[in-house]
């Protein structure tokens, strides 16, 4: 459905108006995990005290200080410059282009359908890496390799079927015959299926 | 003699061939953006084990000479550089070919590439024994001195903000204290998994540095840059590219001088090739403005200056690597990986215990330099066919090799989900323009800094005092200061001088 003129202009305007902020909270993350480490540093090195000239936590708590200061300065900067952004932006702007102006400009940094894409491609890899030891390498590695071309746009048949067989029988070779790496294979009938193939 | 041995062991078959194979993955990865030779280096530490240290090392120089040299082909033509050191190349190569003269400076490129490897493989010759012999004197202080120095360079030299770099230098080095405490064995940072006692090992972090963040990114950014050029653009490309003499004439002086630059700026750990490109254009743009020639509108001698330099800055690196065994770069650092996974010792002593590895990379690095300026001067037009290639393809088969390849290295599932978090890591880092060779340099020398440290407080019996008050440590730290505090002291004088002009121009 389409958004009515007004809506979408105050969308965009919001959306602009916290585009400089991203980095600020990006900052502002790295300052409070820093933080949290350098604070509770007797936690993540709970080792022993008073055993060596130089302690166990000596050298991270070391870092850690100083990531402290440097992200505190990171914060500061990146306020000041997404207000300075922000002040030096025209009267124009603020109202801002209807989304329709903005989906024509914007070729692709970062808009919606590049984030599912990001994100979809992340899980794709993700599940690749998680389901591997269950499944074994050849179904999940035929199954990446159909997914990913697809989520990235790929329709041609012959790319979606040669670029799984070309890959995994490329892999499958190179690692198991030449290099002998024991690649997983899986569990019940996928080991089975692995124990046939290599 | 020594370098003789070198050479004559090139030249076996065997070594010649893989050299070879080398170069066409370096070539191959350097020519397309974003997957730059680190990432082949990286892919091929799996083949180590079958190939042996020195056969793999032969052909991961063959894979760092031809990815140098490949990071500005599409620079050259289509203003995209395969690698940033390729954006020094552009200023003048893109401009050359809007001129109608792509071949031009693609054989420029080439040859400059070419005589700046040779010359930088020739005082890496000379250079690095005389190197090791001092490095013999060395003891943990001054490794802990070398090491802050190689971070202090990668944090002041790298583009951008000093903060972001020294904050991603800080995560690197955070980073290598994950896992037992070198003294005590104290588990830190381990968050309550014993998988992670090991350590971060830095090859699966580099693979999702660099490959899986360089795809993640790439997917964010969208269609953009998908086959961003097809066939009939790269027809427009010579079939070959050979420079002719009077090009050769005209753009010697500057590869001689250029080359001895981007060396000097190569043997300092954490400088690395991007800077050599740059200050090596940098030099010759000033050397030449007082003859009359102007760069950025397409003069050779800019095409020829950042390639001379940058390629000898990649034979100058592996003088910290192979007398110190500190990596100046990712590409030597995976190198570094190398050498341990096969139980042999980068440092003074490898010179004396194996001048086999030492002496086929001095070979190798000489001949891979040639063999490149040949095999590229005749292959242009079919590496610049690899940039018509859609990028899922790319994509797919690339993360499928950097699963594979990661979990091939010591068969750890861990391993795997380390290279998704720097994979993740990489892509933030990215996103927000935070170096990430600075975090990389800071995983690999955090360990050897931290080892000195601790090492040389026990030898003082904790005095720092002491362990400052050694000459070379004590002169490797001040240098390294002064990289930190020079370009905010230069920042500050700017701007300080920025607002007394507005001031005056108020007035």
């Amino acid at each position: 459905l389409a958004q009515p003129p007004g809506r979408s202009r105050t969308a965009t305007r919001l959306r602009e108006r916290l585009a400089g902020y991203d980095e600020v909270a990006v900052a502002v993350v790295l300052f409070v995990a820093f933080l949290i480490l350098r604070a509770r540093i007797d936690v993540f090195v709970p080792g022993g005290r008073g055993r060596t000239f130089i302690e166990s936590d000596a050298w991270p708590g070391a870092i850690l200080t100083v990531a402290v200061v440097l992200s505190a300065a990171y914060v500061v900067q990146t306020v000041r410059r997404a207000r300075g952004a922000e002040a030096l932006m025209p009267e124009a702007t603020l109202v801002g282009p209807t989304a329709e102006e903005v989906s024509a400009t914007d070729v692709g940094t970062g808009n919606g359908r590049q984030l599912g894409q990001l994100a979809a491609g992340f899980a794709l890899l993700l599940g690749y890496i998680w389901v591997m030891p269950a499944i074994g390498f050849v179904p999940a590695t035929v199954a990446f390799c159909i997914a990913l071309p697809l989520l990235l746009g790929e329709r041609r048949w012959w790319l979606i079927v040669g670029i799984p067989a070309v890959t995994t029988t490329l892999v499958l070779m190179v690692f198991t015959r030449l290099l002998v790496v024991p690649l997983p294979r899986g569990r019940g009938i996928f080991l089975e299926l692995s124990t046939y193939l290599y | 003699m020594d370098l003789l041995y070198g050479l004559a062991n090139i030249f076996q078959p065997g070594h010649f061939l893989l050299m070879l194979i080398g170069i066409f993955i370096g070539l191959v990865f350097g020519t397309i953006p974003g997957l730059s030779g680190v990432t082949a280096v990286a892919l091929l530490v799996p083949f180590s084990y079958v190939l042996g240290a020195e056969s793999a090392l032969i052909m991961m120089v063959g894979v760092y000479v031809a990815a140098t040299c490949a990071g500005s082909l599409a620079a050259n033509l289509f203003n995209m550089p395969g690698d940033v050191m390729g954006a020094a190349t552009a200023r003048d190569g893109f401009p050359m070919t809007r001129r109608g003269e792509a071949g031009r400076a693609i054989s420029i490129d080439m040859f400059a590439s070419g005589v700046g490897g040779v010359i930088g493989g020739l005082l890496l010759v000379l250079v690095a024994p005389q190197f090791a012999r001092i490095a013999l004197e060395f003891g943990p202080p001054e490794y802990f001195a070398m090491a802050v120095l190689g971070l202090a360079c990668v944090a002041s030299l790298s583009t951008g903000s000093q903060v972001k770099a020294l904050i991603a230098v800080l995560f690197g080095l955070l980073l290598a204290t994950v896992g037992l405490d070198p003294v005590t064995g104290s588990v830190r940072f381990t968050f309550g998994q014993p998988m992670l006692q090991g350590g971060i090992d830095f090859i699966p972090a580099i693979i999702g540095f660099f490959a899986v963040a360089e795809i993640l990114h790439r997917l964010y950014r969208g269609r953009a840059e998908h086959g961003a050029y097809t066939m009939a653009q790269v027809r427009k490309t010579p079939r070959f590219a050979v420079p002719s003499m009077t090009d050769v004439r005209y753009t010697m002086p500057t590869i001689l001088r250029a080359a001895p630059v981007g060396n000097l700026v190569g043997i300092l750990p954490g400088a690395g090739a991007t800077v050599a490109a740059f200050l090596g254009y940098g030099t010759e743009a000033q050397v030449s403005r007082k003859h009359g020639r102007r760069f950025g509108d397409g003069e050779p001698r800019g095409v020829a200056a950042p390639e001379s330099a940058n390629n000898a800055a990649a034979a100058g690196s592996m003088v910290p690597l192979l007398t110190l065994g500190i990596p100046g770069g990712a590409t030597t650092a995976v190198m570094l990986g190398v050498f341990v996974l096969h139980g042999l010792r980068p440092g003074p002593l490898l010179f004396q215990n194996n001048p086999e590895v030492a002496y086929a990379i001095f070979g190798s690095m000489l001949v891979a330099s040639v063999m490149v300026m040949l095999v590229g001067w005749f292959t242009v037009r079919l590496l610049l066919t690899l940039l018509t290639i859609p990028f899922e393809i790319f994509a797919t088969i690339i993360l499928v090799f950097a699963v594979v390849g990661t979990f091939a290295i010591y068969n750890r599932p861990i391993d795997l989900w380390i290279m998704l978090f720097c994979g993740v890591v990489g892509f933030f880092a990215k996103q927000y323009n935070f170096p990430i060779a600075a975090i990389v340099l800071g995983l690999v020398l955090g360990r050897i800094a931290e080892n000195g440290l601790v090492n040389g407080l026990s030898v003082t019996r904790g005095s720092l005092t002491e362990f400052l008050s050694r000459p070379v440590t004590f002169g490797i730290l001040v240098l390294a200061a002064l990289f930190i505090l020079l370009p905010i002291v230069r920042a500050l004088r700017i701007k300080r001088r920025s607002v007394k002009e507005a001031a005056e121009a108020e007035v």
